[in-house]
């Protein structure tokens, strides 16, 4: 069960908070399910072309492989990928969801793991917005906040498209006190 | 924001710092130039040294001839380059910042800014002593890049710049809006005279040397390194010594085994001598004390070090006890700091490390660096025993299967040995379960770990950066969750425990946030 934290204005009454899988989570966008539609059947389509083309090239073509009987073990893994494609995306996108309380910022994210990062804006030292080529084509960004816990970011929302990210990313550093995309992080981490 | 400062009311207190004409460091800098650069090239590894080897290889008679000219004349390299770098480090102390001019082939300006200044802190090397000169080491919030060191300044200069430098920051601090100190604490501590904590006698270091974890990293290493070299266990001599044992103790197994754990146990002697003597050196004449909301640290025999940390900037207070320190009562205390890690790569910047101390001065520290708190004295919450059934069946159980599967399918029933490998690691596993541990008292926490030794970490919640909660299926069936608390420069998990206490960290955790308003770095 995804659990939240529910908070009125910022400070919590510990019994306050409900154990439920929390519909409140704002879930991304739908089209985020096209993008990582699209990456799958990328990635795959590569695989694959690589790898006809590398044994239609060879010496004996493709003779080996239907002789040993394996095309259908082959035509059912690439089944079960085209289906995969269909069902993936659909459930990595059903799994991230985020929340927007006065003082913090909640995510979810994971399948069988399933995690919430609760990340306070008081402690944010910068966001990042970012769109990769293909989150361009739909539209869409990641946004990305860092505090001073080093290296990677603390929390990454992908699939969000460009108008509610860049306004996400203000109301946070409106609340933060940090600066605008990070540019000279080390200037905010000093007093 | 600088602008509240005027010049005016500076320059007064500081008449002999802040001045608009360049100043040198000392010439006796050049012996510090000197030796930076051998440390560098001992650091740098054999590869420096690669040209001397070429040289020996193809000069064949003359060799020594040859290597005498290239040690002359990198020895006049080493001195026109010291003197050079000594002649171009120039050093300022403008209103608001610091300003370098230093390099000799390629020049370097840096103008380091009072407020991004973390830290000023002294070293005396045995070289400067004779002097009364000091390195001073400016440490920014910033890249590496950024660090000054200014080498060979009289020692109450040095004094004075430290002065100045916190002074300024303090006053930037103050008129920032945001990192208003709102309690009054740090003003009645500064009327407060030095508080002296600790001082450590060389008996005191020598049980650090003996029961710090060091030795078996070192242990470790010489293991490897002699595992390297086929050549040297095959070598003429470690062939007569191998028939020199055969001779005397026989062949048996029971005198060959009882010499490799002799000879195993002298290897670890002889470790924990140079780290006792490592540690001695280090930290000769150790002194821990307290002014002005900073902790004070003194220590080393040929090399003075003189480092300070401010009270705010530590995030958490970490007792680390490793087995032989158990068995003498002594514990290991590190202030871990913002961006720590970074400095430990560093090497010159060691951690803060607090060494060979008893429970009754962490619990008294503990008190003193958190407002009072006692959850050291308390005792820790346990993690759910689910912890042992999954690691067994999923981090050792599946793999030991799958090894043995394949294994048994490849050399028959011998393989079947793998399926042992979770029995053995169970009391292991049992091990760490018991170690983990949790508390907190609403303002600060306790997070415990560890294995054979263990380790426990305070530290205050609302200094905590974000806080994660994870659930496998099986955790959420049971109503168990991972917490995972991410402090500047650390982060700290606590496994399998109750979901309600995970989600109570969390929340007050958040709510310590919103409402402690002092600054948390």
């Amino acid at each position: 069960m995804i659990d939240t934290v529910n908070e009125g204005n910022g400070v919590v009454a510990v019994d306050d908070l409900p154990v439920t899988s929390d519909p409140s989570f704002e879930q991304l966008d739908r089209v985020y399910v096209k993008m990582v539609m699209l990456t799958w059947i990328l990635v795959v389509l590569t695989i694959v072309l690589i790898n006809v083309g590398a044994t239609a090239l060879s010496d004996e073509g493709f003779e080996p492989i239907i002789d040993s009987g394996a095309t259908p073990f082959v035509l059912a893994g690439l089944f079960f990928l085209s289906v995969a494609a269909f069902v993936v995306p659909r459930v990595l996108w059903h799994s991230k969801g985020y929340q927007l309380h006065s003082h913090n910022l909640h995510y979810k994210d994971g399948v069988f793991w399933r995690a919430v990062t609760s990340l306070p804006f008081a402690r944010v030292q910068h966001v990042e917005l970012e769109s990769g080529p293909l989150e361009r084509i739909f539209k869409l960004a990641t946004l990305k906040f860092y505090t001073a816990g080093g290296g990677s970011a603390d929390i990454k929302i992908p699939g969000l498209p460009f108008a509610s990210a860049s306004k996400i990313r203000t109301y946070v550093l409106e609340r933060s006190g940090a600066k605008m995309s990070g540019t000279d992080p080390e200037k905010e981490s000093d007093e | 924001m600088n602008k509240a400062v005027t010049p005016d009311n500076l320059t007064p207190a500081n008449p002999a710092l802040h001045s608009d004409k360049w100043r040198r460091i000392s010439p006796a800098s050049v012996i510090y130039f000197v030796m930076k650069f051998i440390t560098g090239v001992l650091r740098g590894g054999l590869q420096s040294v690669a040209p001397v080897a070429a040289v020996l290889a193809t000069t064949g008679d003359n060799r020594w001839f040859a290597l005498g000219l290239l040690a002359a004349g990198a020895a006049v390299l080493l001195m026109v380059g010291a003197v050079l770098s000594y002649l171009n480090f120039k050093f300022r102390v403008d209103r608001d910042a610091f300003l370098i001019r230093s390099g000799v082939l390629t020049r370097k300006r840096l103008t380091l800014t009072f407020e991004r200044i973390q830290n000023v802190a002294f070293r005396e090397p045995i070289y400067f002593r004779p002097f009364n000169l000091v390195v001073l080491t400016l440490e920014s919030a910033g890249s590496t890049s950024e660090e000054v060191n200014l080498a060979g300044i009289p020692r109450p200069l040095a004094e004075t710049i430290r002065r100045f430098v916190l002074e300024r920051k303090k006053e930037t601090s103050q008129t920032a809006p945001v990192n208003v100190e709102p309690s009054n604490e740090h003003r009645s501590a500064e009327s407060e005279p030095t508080a002296n904590l600790l001082r450590q006698p060389v008996s005191e270091l020598a049980r650090y040397g003996v029961s710090n974890n060091n030795v078996w990293v070192f242990a470790g290493l010489t293991v490897g390194a002699l595992g390297q070299f086929d050549k040297f266990w095959e070598s003429s001599v470690m062939r007569g010594m191998f028939d020199l044992v055969g001779e005397t103790v026989g062949t048996s197994l029971f005198a060959l085994s009882a010499l490799a754990v002799l000879l195993t146990f002298g290897v670890l002697l002889i470790l924990m001598f140079a780290s006792v003597v490592g540690a001695v050196i280090v930290n000769y004449n150790f002194h821990l004390s307290y002014t002005d909301g900073r902790y004070h640290r003194t220590r080393g025999l040929f090399e003075r070090q003189e480092t300070s940390v401010p009270e705010t900037k530590i995030q958490s207070l970490k007792i680390a006890q490793p087995v032989i320190a158990s068995l003498m009562n002594r514990s290991h205390l590190t202030f871990n700091q913002v961006g720590f890690e970074r400095k430990q790569n560093q090497g010159r910047h060691q951690k803060f490390i607090i060494p060979s101390v008893q429970s009754e001065f962490y619990h008294q520290l503990s008190r003193r660096l958190f407002s009072g708190t006692n959850v050291l004295e308390q005792d820790l919450t346990r993690i759910n025993g689910k912890f042992i059934f999954r690691h067994i069946v999923f981090s050792f159980g599946l793999p030991s299967l799958l090894a043995a599967g394949i294994s048994t399918y490849q050399w028959g029933w011998q393989g079947l040995f793998f399926l042992v490998v979770p029995l053995i690691a169970l009391p292991f596993v049992a091990l760490r379960k018991r170690r983990h541990g949790y508390l907190m008292d609403g303002e600060h926490a306790v997070v415990r770990s560890g294995l054979f030794g263990r380790n426990l970490t305070v530290f205050p919640l609302f200094k905590a950066q974000s806080i994660k909660i994870i659930q496998s299926p099986g955790q959420r069936k049971a109503e168990l969750a991972s917490l995972k608390i991410k402090l500047a420069g650390q982060s700290l998990t606590i496994p399998y425990m109750d979901l309600s206490d995970a989600r109570t960290w969390r929340s007050v955790s958040l709510q310590q946030i919103d409402t402690r308003t002092e600054p948390w770095m």
